[in-house]
């Protein structure tokens, strides 16, 4: 069964300078207890689609639009994100969907102590009293690993350190166990030694919870330990869909196989990194045909002037190329 | 903690000592004769007279004997007695205090509301009506001088058509009926009352809000209700112009903060939560928003008793700045001298509580 179907998500932004379609079409699904993860490069819409999951885009800027956007609670019912009001995702947000964000540091209220924070999820959707939310909290806390919760719901942010805000975000988001956790870069900001422990924590808490995972990062490594299904976004656009093995090991669009020639190995001496040529393009300014097409090594005639469709490869496997492997690299 | 508050306070000291050692030095550089005031009465060809006045009044010690002798008298808050008013200096300056306080706090009272209410609407429909306006209006309130306008308006709503007086701060003389019993009384209660929400509440609020509260319903108590009529009428037009300029400015504070604030990350957060809108903006938003506000407020209390030289000068309003001015220009030396001092003072103090008002608002403010 599924947690979330989007079909045919658009999302578009007005800017001073005239709209940018920041999402042109992009279908996803999660079913329950699943993993799934969208990478991509920076500005390539996958930050906005985890927003317009839980309708926290404002309209203007920005406005979504999708042929199908359902998501279905714990209890079964169904729910259209697009045709809810503010006063009916505040139900929605916490207790069936929440997220976590990039950077710790600056995702966390400057001037309130962190018991005040996290107090409040339980204060305004479980209606408890102040003692009693901070007992949960506390609980919250220890269930994070979160070293003498007690004197640490009485600091600031400012006074811990960014793993420790992270598990505070963590904790806050699955406070009420929602069904779908989304994780925008979760482990961006932190130290490298430290998102190990964050990734893990993700992972025990979304297995305990039974929760979905939606975890947006451009991090392959990430997409290796946290994920069982893999959207490949670039340009507003999903080019490559698949299993993380799959994906990982025999890739189909040639922006995947960039992106994981770039990841440099661990015992291989190198002399300079891979790199895929040129920058990604500006989204009021996209190629014409494929949009990779001005840094793809393969690029024909044809793919510069048709935008591919999102083919079927069979194995629940697609790619937004007109060729297959065996035509290109593996000739 | 403690090592925060001594240093603040020796800073301060620090600098008023610099102002006081400013404050002797600089007016001997502009007056032409310190001495001159002594010489009322005196004819000018009695040259050994004045000389003998001088030397009575140690014009002709060294400078650094004056200056000591200065520190001396300051220590023990001997200002002199006011050559014009022949009166302690004091004394003149007390009564005119008040008068000040009552153009400057209620401008001040009325602003921050008005202000605040203003700013909030226009920062959170940012490019509506009430933004757009407030951006117009702050454009007006900068290129308009406020003393110009203040001409204007008594011309127009004193001469023309005689709605409001048009100087001074009361139909007949500047004595108020002030009961200092009943005044004590009342604000005892009041403080006690805050004192008491405070202990059951455990929120620093209430003191906050208990002192201002105690001290007006204290004043509004003492004096008779139809001097207080009579005081609000005359201050009425003076206090609007005041109003008006600083509705803007803090109204345009309010507002630049709200749209920086609504744009921070932990906003985001905040909504991703599930709060209501109304807890997001008042809970999360506003609290961050205010904090500029803070310091803004705390640096104009200082003006709050020095009160403002034009606007009381235009409207004859018997305040601290026309009394200032008045000194200036009857080279009546220890009162300008004193009054000097004084803003310094309260300059510095009201720095000092700022700085302590915001710490505890802001908690990322290290206390070192």
């Amino acid at each position: 069964m599924n947690v979330l179907d989007i079909k045919d998500l658009k999302i578009i932004f007005r800017t001073g300078d005239g709209f940018v379609r920041a999402v042109e079409g992009v279908d996803i699904s999660i079913r329950e207890g699943e993993r799934v993860a969208i990478v991509g490069e920076s500005g390539c819409g996958k930050s906005v689609t985890g927003l317009s999951c839980m309708g926290l885009l404002t309209t203007p800027p920005a406005y979504v639009t999708a042929r199908e956007f359902t998501f279905v609670s714990r209890n079964g019912e169904k729910h259209n994100i697009l045709e809810k009001t503010e006063n009916e995702m505040l139900r929605l947000r916490a207790e069936e969907m929440a997220m976590i964000f990039q950077d710790p540091s600056t995702f966390l209220n400057p001037v309130m102590t962190i018991g005040e924070q996290l107090d409040e999820v339980f204060v305004y959707h479980m209606g408890l009293k102040p003692k009693q939310a901070r007992e949960r909290s506390i609980e919250m806390m220890k269930k994070v690993g979160i070293p003498d919760p007690e004197m640490r719901a009485m600091q600031y942010p400012h006074e811990l350190s960014g793993g420790i805000k992270q598990r505070i975000l963590i904790a806050m988001a699955t406070s009420l166990s929602p069904r779908l956790l989304i994780a925008d870069e979760p482990t961006t900001a932190l130290d490298v030694t430290i998102q190990a422990q964050i990734l893990n924590l993700i992972s025990e808490r979304c297995e305990k919870e039974k929760m979905s995972l939606l975890m947006i990062t451009h991090d392959l490594g990430v997409v290796r330990e946290m994920a069982d299904r893999v959207y490949v976004m670039y340009c507003g656009k999903i080019v490559e869909e698949g299993t993380v093995d799959e994906i990982l090991t025999s890739p189909r669009h040639p922006y995947t196989k960039a992106l994981i020639d770039t990841v440099p190995g661990m015992d291989e001496k190198v002399e300079r990194f891979v790199q895929i040529p040129h920058n990604v393009p500006h989204p009021m300014n996209k190629p014409q045909g494929c949009y990779f097409s001005n840094r793809c090594a393969y690029c024909t005639e044809l793919c510069r002037t048709k935008q591919p469709p999102l083919y079927d490869r069979g194995n629940g496997r697609k790619s937004r190329c007109y060729f297959r492997p065996e035509e290109l690299w593996e000739k | 903690m403690k090592g925060y508050y001594l240093k603040k306070v020796l800073s301060s000291l620090f600098v008023l000592f610099i102002i006081i050692t400013l404050n002797f030095f600089l007016p001997r550089m502009i007056f032409s004769d310190p001495a001159q005031p002594y010489f009322a009465g005196v004819p000018e060809d009695a040259v050994a007279l004045r000389e003998q006045i001088r030397e009575a009044n140690g014009f002709n010690d060294p400078l650094i004997v004056q200056y000591l002798d200065y520190l001396g008298r300051i220590a023990t808050l001997d200002f002199g007695e006011s050559h014009y008013y022949k009166e302690s200096v004091w004394k003149v300056m007390f009564s005119r205090i008040p008068w000040s306080m009552v153009l400057t706090v209620s401008s001040m009272v009325f602003s921050l509301i008005f202000g605040i209410i203003f700013g909030a609407v226009a920062g959170k429909k940012r490019d509506r009506a009430a933004d757009k306006t407030l951006l117009a209006l702050s454009g007006v309130t900068t290129a308009i001088p406020s003393f110009w306008l203040a001409l204007v308006s008594v011309m127009l709503f004193a001469f023309t058509y005689k709605i409001f007086p048009y100087r001074g701060a009361m139909t007949a003389g500047y004595t108020l009926s002030f009961n200092g019993t009943v005044f004590l009384i009342v604000f005892a209660c009041v403080i006690a009352l805050a004192i008491a929400l405070k202990l059951i509440t455990k929120k620093t609020l209430f003191i906050f809000a208990g002192i201002p509260v105690s001290l007006a319903a204290g004043i509004f108590a003492a004096v008779p209700l139809a001097d207080i009529a009579d005081v609000a009428y005359h201050a009425a037009l003076p206090v609007m112009i005041a109003v008006f300029s600083g509705v803007i400015s803090y109204a345009l504070l309010v507002r630049n903060s709200m749209i920086a604030v609504t744009n921070e990350d932990y906003i985001l957060t905040a909504r991703a939560k599930g709060l209501p809108p109304s807890v997001v903006l008042y809970k999360h938003t506003f609290r961050n928003a205010l904090l500029p506000l803070i310091t803004n407020v705390g640096m104009s209390m200082a003006g709050l008793m020095g009160g403002s030289v034009l606007t009381e000068k235009i409207f004859s309003w018997p305040g601290m700045g026309q009394l200032l001015l008045d000194a200036c220009n009857n080279g009546d030396y220890l009162l300008s001298q004193a009054i000097l001092l004084l803003f310094a003072v309260i300059t510095v103090v009201c720095n000092f509580i700022t700085d302590l008002v915001y710490h505890k608002f802001d908690p990322r403010i290290k206390e070192v």
